[in-house]
């Protein structure tokens, strides 16, 4: 399995996330590796934005799927992204 | 009539619709159980789409499609579209995802295909802390954001009809049958 650094892949995510819609609305990006019942291992992404106003779905699904295309080409485990609840 | 994945999500969109004027989160458990009823809906989705492409759609062949569903498993499944969530097949498969019309060399996965594969690792995800760790929150954009990708994966898949397209989806439904695996030649 191509398994990379989880700083190396946060780094990645950070630079998706500076590039897209969200831009500086992102407070914070938390990374975990972690796995399923059926064996596999994924990460877990979590985005900490500072508010959803005016933000679409499109430009929102825009964004998961830049974070998972920069991970992939890092890394073999899936990049499953959430977001939180904005405060 | 509807078919099933479409019933599924409709389930799952209801099960996180406000009253009008409501206000407030929802219950975590609504979230949970529509979050989880999506990915149901892929994956119903996927393993009846496969089963009339391997054996026919005939009516009097529903006992046999349903009889083979049930060899299809959720691992197998994500193995498989693993090996194709890429811009290319992983190597070990472009033999048989090869178009017969194709030149040699790497073998692209159909964008359709991509976005199949990585939704249904997404859902896939958050359906299992939905389902089984109640320590990993998650949000009401992560449940309308998954109910809205699956929706535009299976659209995706279902117009794609050319040629290549129906070609590539025929082998990839044999390798989801076969969790992902070919027999390796000696």
């Amino acid at each position: 399995m191509r398994y990379a650094e989880l700083s190396t892949i946060k780094e990645s995510i950070q630079q998706a996330v500076r590039k897209s819609a969200l831009g500086n609305r992102v407070r914070d990006i938390s990374l975990e590796a972690d796995h399923d019942n059926y064996g596999s291992d994924f990460l877990r992404v979590r985005l900490d934005l500072d508010s959803f106003d005016g933000l679409s779905d499109e430009s929102m699904l825009a964004v998961i799927t830049s974070i998972e295309d920069s991970v992939i080409e890092l890394d073999e485990r899936y990049p499953s992204v959430r977001f939180s609840d904005a405060a | 009539m509807t078919s099933y994945d479409e019933d599924l999500l409709a389930a799952a969109g209801r099960l996180v619709a406000r009253r009008k004027g409501q206000r407030g989160k929802l219950a975590g458990a609504r979230i949970r159980r529509s979050l989880s009823t999506s990915y149901y809906a892929m994956f119903h989705f996927l393993v009846e789409d496969c089963c009339v492409r391997l054996l026919g759609s005939s009516a009097d062949l529903r006992r046999r499609r349903r009889v083979l569903a049930r060899s299809f498993t959720h691992s197998g499944i994500r193995a498989a579209l693993d090996k194709v969530k890429g811009a290319y097949v992983d190597q070990s498969l472009e033999d048989f995802l090869r178009s017969t019309t194709a030149p040699t060399g790497r073998v692209p996965s159909p964008a359709f295909v991509q976005n199949v594969a990585k939704t249904f690792s997404d859902a896939l995800a958050k359906r299992h802390d939905a389902d089984y760790d109640m320590n990993k929150p998650l949000s009401e954009a992560d449940e309308r954001l998954v109910r809205a990708r699956v929706k535009l994966a299976i659209a995706g898949w279902r117009s794609a009809n050319g040629a290549a397209d129906r070609d590539f989806k025929t082998a990839l439904c044999m390798l989801m049958l076969l969790k992902g695996q070919l027999r390796k030649e000696n």
